[in-house]
Parts: C-alpha cells; structure tokens; sequence
C-alpha cells in the first residue's frame, strides 16, 4: 500500500501495471533483479519510483542518445530537476562541471561509451550508488537481436563500481538471452521477474498479396479505413517518404513521414505532431518509436519484413498502450525476403572488407578511434563501406592492433551474421505457418498462451469489420491549419490565451 | 527552367565565378567550409550572402544541378575539368527567376551563419514555453532537445521576471513589428514553423504544401528571414529590446573570423617570427602557414602584407589582375613572367578583397 501512495504522490497513478511492482519489491528487498516487461509497459518506472525510496544516486545505463535524452526529458516533465545525461553532446567543460557536481543529481543517465573515460567513473566511484539500471540489457548478449559490443565491459564496469544493486531491464529477449545477461553482467542468482510479452489487445494478421502494386493498394485501403493513428513501418527511407507522398495525393491528410536521415527539427516536429494527433499515420523507418509514449496508436503496418521476431515485437507493442483493441497488419509480397537479407548482410563488413580494412589501419599511426574523418572517407571509399560498416570496424578494434584484431573479426562477424539469419528464418516460419500467430510467437520467447482471445490472429481467425467497429475512434485531433490562415491570428493563437485574445476585444 | 533558389545559387555563382572556380568552389562556398579559399571566394566575387545557407548541400546534389542547368543549356562546360560557363539564356532564366522569386532582403549569410540557427533555437523553445504558460499547460515535450539551448531559455526565464502574458505579448509586438515589412511567404512560414501549446511547428515539406512552393525553397526563404531579423534586431536593440537580448551574449563572441590554426600562426607573427620558422615550430607544411597569412591578410584590414610582397610588386598584380579582368592565379603569374609566386598574388588578391 505504500508503495501505492508513493506512486500516486510522485506519477499520479493509481495502480502498477503487470510487472512493475514486483520488480520494485525485488529491488527495495535488495536483490539484483532482471526484469523482461514488455514495450510501452512502463519498464522505466521500476527504476524511478524506487529512486525517491532508496535516496541515492541512480546510474542508468541506455544503449541509445535519443532514448536516453527522451527519458531524461519525461522526467524532467514531471518535475524531477535532478537528471542529467552524460553524453556526447556535453563540451569538455560541461563535462567537466557535470562531473564535479556528480552527486547533486538524483538521475544520472549516460551511454556505455562513456564509461570507458577514466574521468567519469572515477567521478562514479566517488558517489553512493543506489542502484545501478543497465537498459535495453539485451543489447549485452551476442544472441539478442540488437547486440552492442560496447555493452559487453558492462559487467566488468559494474564490478568496478563495487557490485551496486543492479536492475537490467529488457522488453524481448529469450530465455538463451536472459541467461547470457544475469552471466555478462555478474547477476547469476537474481531475481527474474518476467511478464507476458503478450498484448492481447494487438490483433496480429500476416496479409498475402500477389504484387507490389496490390501492396500498396492494400495501404490506402487500411490508411483510409483505420479511424484512429497508425504507424507504417518500412525498411527503407525513401519508400516511406514516397509511400506518405501517395498517401496523401489519395486525399488521407493527417500522413507525415519520419526515418533518420531526416534534419533533426523536421524530425522533432513530425514526432510531435503525430504524439498532439496534428497527423494520424506515420511512415516510418525503425528509428521512429523509440521512447515515444503515445497511447492510441490504433495500428501498425508492416510494409516490409522486420528482421526477426524481438523486432516484429517491440514494433507491434506501439500499439494499443491505453489496452484498447488494435492490431497490427504485416502485409507480404512474394520476394520480400529478399530486402531483410539483405540488409542484415549490410550491416556488417564482408570478410575482404575486413582484412583490407585491417591492413589499411595499420599502416596508419592514427589509433582506430581517432581516425581522422578524412582517412575515414578514404577508407570508405577503398573498400566501399557504409557508415554502420565502419563504425563497426573502428569500434571493434578501438584501441587495439587492426593486424591482430583482423581474424577475430572475421569469425566475429561470420558468427553474427548467421545468428542474424537464424532469427529472420524464424520470423519466416513464423509468418508462412497457418497455426495461431500468437501462439508460436509466444513460443519462441518460451511462453505459453494463456487466455482465450477474441481477435487474436488471422489464422485464428475473426471479423476485420467487427473489430473496426470495437477500435476506438475518436482520436483528439488537434484543428490542421487550414488553406486560408492569417500569419498575424496563428501568432495570436500562439502567444496569447483565448481570454486575453478576448478581453482585449 | 529553374524552379530553386539552390539551382539559382549554383547558377549564379558559375556567373560570378565566370570559368575561375570549379564547382566544388561552390559546394563549398554554399556549405559553408571554413577555409581561407572558400572564405575568399565569397568576398572576392561578392558572393558571401551565400555563404552557408545550404548547410546540407552534397556533392552529388550540385552535381545533380549542374547536369540540369546543363540540359537547360544555361551552362556550358569549359576546357578545365568541373568548371563551366554561364549561357546568355542560363542569365535571362536567372533574371526571370529572380523577377518572380526575389532574394530575400538582408540575406547575408556570411555574416550571420553562425548567429541565425542558435537564435532560432532559442526563439522556437522561448515561444513554445511562453504559449504553453499562457495557455496554462504545465509540461510539455520541449521542441528542442539540445541541452544548451534548453539550458539557456531556462536561465532567460529565471532571470526575466516579467509576467508571463505581458511578456509573450511583448515577444508578439516585436515579432510582428520585424515580419510586417516581409514577403507574405516568409511571414507564413515563419509563424507556420513556430510551436505553440496547441500545435507543433509545420516542416518545411508541408508548409511548401500548404503555401504552394517546393520545400527546399521554404528552407532558403526562411534563411533569409532569419538573417533579416537577427540583422534588424542587432541595429536596433531599443526597439526590439526582448528579440534583440536572445542573441545579445553572442555577439561579444565573434571574434575575428579566423580559422583556429590561422589565429595561432597570427600569434606568432604578431611575435615576429617569420614564414618558414612558424612551420618548423609548428610543424605544418609551408605551404599551409601561408594559407593561414592569406586569410589572416583577409580578414583583417589592418595586416600588413608589405613583409611578403612589396608594395611595387603588388602594385604589378594588382593592375595585371584588372586588365585581364582574372582572379586565376595562373594567368596572372604568366603574364608578369613569374616574377611573383602564387603566394604573392594571392595575398594582393585577398587585400583587394578587402578594397572591393
């Protein structure tokens, strides 16, 4: 009960979703937990409501600088002034203040890389860790879908900073991942509090269509019959800005788009719009979702194939998060395979690649994390390497010897790349079976289904019509300027309430 | 036909430049490399309005430009690879754009490319803040995610007690004050743009939509009304004592527009140390050390170049530069027999710069 007022006095809610309070009573019983609780689920609260009880510092760990600064920024918005992000971002000066201040902040957030300075965990050693939160702890094992290799001294960090009380928060991992977390991270005999990855609200259809054309046809037809807000995703950027363009040439308004090779305003504002419901669908890339709490997300479309099952999931979770009906559409087309294989081979040097890079690298005195961007642009353009290609070399070598670390490399990357294929196969099978959807999805996360649901999947089958009668509507759809607007009235609208507008008449 | 104020740039710039600069002068005059060369190349052929305000500009999107100003057959391509020469009908096309599509006034992009994105930073979080208060929302996501910028508008309202709706109405006086005098298409825009509590800011995409023109226009007008009203606000500090005050800690900043390395190499000869010493202290090509001279001799009006070039010898390139109408170094150096080095001529060149 107590912890129920401390939730209501410092988040204004009422009652604990599934999970979040057994996670915290682990906690506050002092032992190190592991908690897998889904997308959207509110994982972060487990950290910060225990933070006003234990009093202390609170480390957190975050793979990603926009989750990081979105989380930092959510808690700024409820009045916590104690955070700060140790990132990038920060001149050498601010880091310096940041760090001689260390202890005044209630909420320190900052990346794996940063770690690594001497400077910053020495201004850790000094403080009184209360709890120590690794986030998106998935990220540590080489079986996760989305390994780091930066999170992988983690363990090692945590150690040094005297074995504090530790909280690794994940939304999808195998049971093969969440044993190789509680090992990397020095946890073994934790806690494990594991919730349900399932959403039963989220009903899940795999659409087959008989060509590109029909695919795209088949979006107009769900963007114009979906009352509520949806997220398209694709794999490619230049689809969702031509996707959106189409959409909206077929008289659906409210559609933007969003992918990372956008400027960072133009992104900021479509994100915004699309959280205050200025625009109902988004087409977007993978990088639009992360950190973004918007409850009514009705629908999500996969337009291409997501890269495996822990993706297809946290991408699935954005929608529904006020638990009202949803669902979530993968339409596939003969050959789509083909652009996720291909991908996953992207992402990683090829073994030429490597050697030559490596050989490159040591003829150079320049230590691999200093490289010099222009040696980088000639390496690059040596050994045609994209951007995640090189960034990838450089850190896996970091400051070690390019010649000695080749063949490591090598067998590195040939191990990631099939785990990767293994986890598309399994997303294949999964959407080419004619059994419950749900049901094998739970399965590989080694869950069973529990409740009998109504709209659960199209192999289970149920009424498209009846469940878009039972989808929420009505979405607070903020006025769109219109054709006609007057620059001085919008200002008006912008600087001075209704009442002075008013008065003032 | 153009139909971009990027194409018009690249277009006008291949005029000025008339065959003496490759294209990739220009890429980099219109991102804004802040090398001496490019620096120069701006002031030289008066083109420093354009000096960054396509921040984002690629080679291949230049490039992509240049093929189609070439179809047009507004350009033709001469001897020197990468350099082209503008037609009589690429300057009537120009003329005829800018007819209908003027240059905002006050664009001036060497002046203010560091100012403007840090004032509208600024000015964008201040507003959001200022119509979310009025309007009695609490918390809101902010707009801008820079930690700096957040910082900074969180100490203006600390430190600015004023009520809260006199002073959004006094934002809102001054504001209107600076756009009245605008194009109705930059006005829009910028007011599209901001955030307010009820609606976040248009992109540039949908307001091009919304007033008719491409976006990447809506970008380079809304440049141009940055640049005016950082500009006016500056001169005019009485009249706009709010707008003026969000870049008032920026200006006692502007140092001289040196690059860092060039301000090293002026400490030492400011110590007295001459040419090839400086390399070997610092251990930079010669070649570099006079880079930086040329640009110190640049930038600065009262340098003396007399310790490298005499004041005959300067004299010679000068005229020999206005006769053969040229700023290549190469002609020039034929024409007065080699008798001066490229380093020379082009430290005359950057003092006449200056005069021009």
């Amino acid at each position: 009960m107590i912890l129920e007022s401390m939730l209501q006095k410092h988040f204004g809610f009422s009652s604990f979703r599934a999970g979040q309070k057994e996670v915290i009573a682990s906690l506050l019983g002092g032992q190190c937990t592991l908690a897998m609780l889904p997308t959207g689920s509110g994982k972060s609260l487990c950290y910060q409501l225990p933070a006003y009880i234990i009093n202390k510092t609170i480390v957190i760990v975050s793979p990603l600088l926009s989750l990081m600064q979105d989380q930092a920024e959510q808690l700024k918005m409820r009045g916590e002034k104690k955070v700060i992000t140790l990132n990038s971002f920060l001149s050498p000066q601010q880091k310096q203040a940041a760090l001689k201040q260390l202890g005044n902040y209630r909420f320190i957030f900052l990346s794996p890389e940063m770690l690594r300075m001497r400077s910053v965990m020495s201004a850790l050693k000094r403080l009184d860790i209360g709890l120590f939160v690794v986030d998106e702890a998935h990220c540590i094992s080489q079986w996760g879908y989305d390994f780091r290799p930066d999170y992988l001294n983690l363990g090692g960090f945590r150690a040094a900073l005297g074995e504090p009380l530790t909280l690794a928060l994940t939304a999808s991992a195998t049971a093969e991942v969440r044993k190789d977390i509680l090992e990397k991270l020095g946890l073994n005999g934790s806690n494990q509090i594991i919730t349900s990855i399932d959403r039963s609200n989220i009903a899940i259809t795999v659409e087959k269509v008989a060509s590109y054309e029909d695919k795209l046809e088949r979006v107009i037809q769900v963007a114009s019959e979906m009352k509520g807000s949806g997220i398209i995703y694709f794999s490619s950027k230049k689809l969702a800005e031509s996707v959106a363009a189409m959409l909206t040439e077929k008289g659906i308004n409210d559609v933007g788009y969003y992918h990372g090779g956008m400027e960072q305003e133009q992104r900021m504002l479509i994100q915004q719009q699309f959280l205050g419901g200025q625009i109902r669908i988004i087409c977007a890339t993978s990088a639009f979702g992360m950190g973004i709490n918007k409850e009514d997300v009705r629908f999500v479309v996969h337009f291409h194939l997501p890269m495996g099952m822990e993706a297809y999931v946290q991408e699935i979770g954005r929608a529904g998060r006020d638990g009202k009906q949803s669902i979530a559409i993968l339409i596939y087309c003969e050959g789509d395979e083909g652009l996720p294989l291909r991908l996953a081979e992207q992402e990683l040097p090829t073994d030429i690649q490597i050697i030559e890079s490596c050989r490159f690298l040591s003829h150079h005195d320049h230590k691999p994390s200093q490289l010099p961007k222009s040696l980088q642009l000639d390496l690059m353009s040596k050994f045609s390497l994209n951007e995640t290609q090189i960034r990838f070399i450089l850190a896996f070598i970091k400051d070690g010897n390019p010649a000695e670390k080749a063949e490591e490399m090598r067998v590195y990357v040939q191990n990631r790349k099939l785990i990767k294929q293994d986890k598309f196969t399994a997303f294949y099978h999964w959407f080419q079976s004619s059994n419950c959807r749900r049901e094998l999805l739970l399965t590989y996360f080694q869950e069973e289904k529990q409740e009998i649901i109504p709209y659960c999947c199209d192999n289970c089958g149920f009424s498209i019509t009846r469940l878009l009668e039972e989808m929420p509507g009505e979405i607070n759809q903020s006025s769109n300027g219109g054709l006609y607007f007057s620059w001085k009235k919008e200002l008006e609208a912008i600087l001075f309430s209704k009442r002075a507008v008013n008065d003032e008449k | 036909m153009i139909t971009s104020y990027f194409q018009a740039a690249i277009l006008q710039c291949i005029e000025r430049f008339a065959g003496q600069r490759s294209i990739y002068g220009i890429y980099h005059l219109l991102k804004g490399k802040k090398s001496s060369q490019t620096i120069q190349d701006g002031q030289l052929f008066d083109l420093s309005i354009f000096f960054a305000v396509f921040p984002d500009a690629k080679r291949s999107s230049i490039e992509k430009a240049i093929n189609e100003l070439r179809q047009y057959g507004y350009i033709n391509k001469l001897d020197a690879e990468y350099h082209y020469h503008i037609t009589s009908s690429g300057k009537d096309s120009l003329e005829q754009f800018y007819l209908e599509n003027p240059l905002p006034a006050d664009l001036d992009g060497w002046q203010f490319h560091s100012f403007a994105p840090v004032f509208w930073d600024r000015f964008t979080l201040l507003v959001q803040s200022l119509s979310n208060i009025v309007h009695g929302v609490k918390s809101f996501y902010p707009i801008q995610k820079n930690w700096n910028v957040q910082q900074w508008v969180k100490a203006y309202l600390r430190r600015e007690h004023t009520e809260r709706t006199y002073m959004a109405a006094k934002f809102y006086e001054e504001l209107v004050m600076l756009l009245e005098t605008r194009q109705p298409n930059e006005r829009d825009i910028f007011v599209l743009k901001l955030t307010g509590s009820r609606r976040a800011g248009y992109t540039n995409e949908q307001i091009g939509r919304m007033i008719g023109i491409p976006a990447a226009n809506v970008r380079f007008l809304f440049t141009g009304t940055l640049h005016y009203i950082v500009k006016t606000v500056l001169a005019n500090e009485d009249k706009y004592p709010r707008i003026s005050a969000l870049i008032g800690d920026l200006t006692g900043l502007e140092e001289k527009p040196l690059t860092n390395s060039a301000r090293v190499t002026l400490k030492y000869i400011n110590d007295g140390r001459e040419l090839p010493e400086i390399a070997q202290i610092r251990r930079l090509k010669i070649s570099t050390i006079e880079d930086h001279i040329v640009e110190i001799a640049f930038s600065l009006k009262d340098f003396s170049i007399e310790r490298y070039v005499s004041d005959d010898l300067a004299a010679v390139i000068i005229k020999v530069a206005a006769d053969l109408r040229t700023k290549q170094l190469k002609e020039i150096k034929q024409q007065i027999d080699h008798t001066a080095s490229y380093f020379q001529i082009r430290l005359v060149l950057a003092k006449m710069g200056d005069i021009a």
